[in-house]
């Protein structure tokens, strides 16, 4: 019989080879973007011309419609790098590391964005740009952190090998902040307001603001899968340029290093 | 009509704020964008620049006609 999970593993394997990856990457890019590109304009033009005002938001409502799904993909991306790393310990495929490092630079952009625009949505609303005693922005700043901890990692160590295991052990332990940023409204008393779309008693936000930001967050994840895809590819090349000039710079050395006959000789 | 519209566009009060916002999503979406195409080309010029070189038809009638 076959275990639960064999299928997802027997796939994994098979796109762990980077040729393979690479032709399904170049196949799917197109058709991503594309569904990205219809969202967004769909999107942004019901956020901008046609969605209501809310009435305790007024027109700030529509800052809603990039805040929340750069806050979701945040989140998503944070997990993706901790699965990749967690992939890639496991089953030591350098695939998984590298996916993990392409992710993070996404992830930190996104978590910046949600950021800025949560600041700019407190002011007329809360009348402070920021709030240190709020759990969920705290939180968010945590990964922030964590994103930006994990990135001068990598830029740190030379040795790959090494670097792959520190900056995955890093993504595991602040996989941790996800669940704490996830539950803070309902764990702390917050200035941030409680869950509106993902919630056991179905979404609080009225149906025609509903659309937009269904919309908003399609293309949030269509652009953060194309952007995935292509950041692996680079970081395929970049893996590909260190390795052949390394063993350039080897060869180099190699060529000019005295032999040791000679050496002997004097 | 088209009064009506920027009248909409302003958002009263809060337009700075809406806008601003969307900027900064724009700045930020295509910046990484950008950043990841411009690297992606730098990296596969330097890739070639490494790849070793098969001589071209021309080197090789020259290093006949040397001959």
């Amino acid at each position: 019989m076959q275990r639960p999970g064999r299928d997802y593993i027997t796939a994994m394997h098979r796109f762990a080879n980077p040729a393979r990856f690479v032709r399904l990457a170049d196949r799917l890019l197109p058709w991503i973007i594309s569904v990205a590109v219809i969202c967004f304009a769909l999107g942004g033009y019901f956020a901008i011309f046609s969605s209501p005002a809310d009435y305790q938001q007024m027109e700030t409502v529509r800052i809603m419609y990039i805040h929340v799904p750069s806050a979701w993909m945040s989140m998503l991306t944070y997990i993706i790098v901790a699965v990749a790393s967690f992939t890639g310990l496991v089953w030591r495929h350098p695939l998984a590391f590298l996916t993990a490092k392409a992710a993070a630079p996404i992830g930190a952009a996104l978590t910046a964005l949600t950021l800025i625009t949560g600041s700019i949505w407190g002011y007329p609303t809360w009348g402070t740009w920021w709030e240190w005693a709020d759990a969920r922005m705290t939180s968010v700043l945590v990964l922030l952190f964590l994103y930006a901890g994990y990135m001068a990692m990598w830029q740190m160590m030379d040795d790959f090998d090494k670097a792959c295991r520190a900056t995955s052990i890093l993504a595991l332990v602040g996989v941790i902040n996800i669940p704490i940023i996830k539950f803070s409204v309902d764990w702390w008393n917050t200035l941030h307001q409680g869950a509106s779309i993902v919630r056991s008693g179905g979404p609080t936000i009225h149906s025609e603001m509903q659309l937009p930001l269904f919309l908003m967050i399609i293309a949030f994840h269509a652009w953060l899968i194309a952007l995935l895809l292509k950041r692996v590819k680079l970081e395929l090349d970049r893996r590909k340029v260190a390795v052949m000039q390394q063993s350039l710079a080897s060869g180099l050395a190699h060529q000019l290093a005295p032999a040791p006959e000679k050496l002997e000789g004097q | 009509m088209m009064e009506e519209m920027f009248q909409h566009l302003s958002f009263g009060k809060h337009g700075p704020y809406v806008w601003a916002a969307w900027t900064a999503a724009i700045i930020v979406l295509a910046g990484i964008w950008a950043q990841t195409s411009i690297a992606a080309k730098r990296t596969k010029t330097a890739l070639d620049q490494l790849r070793p070189k098969r001589p071209s038809n021309d080197t090789l009638v020259q290093s006949e006609s040397d001959q």
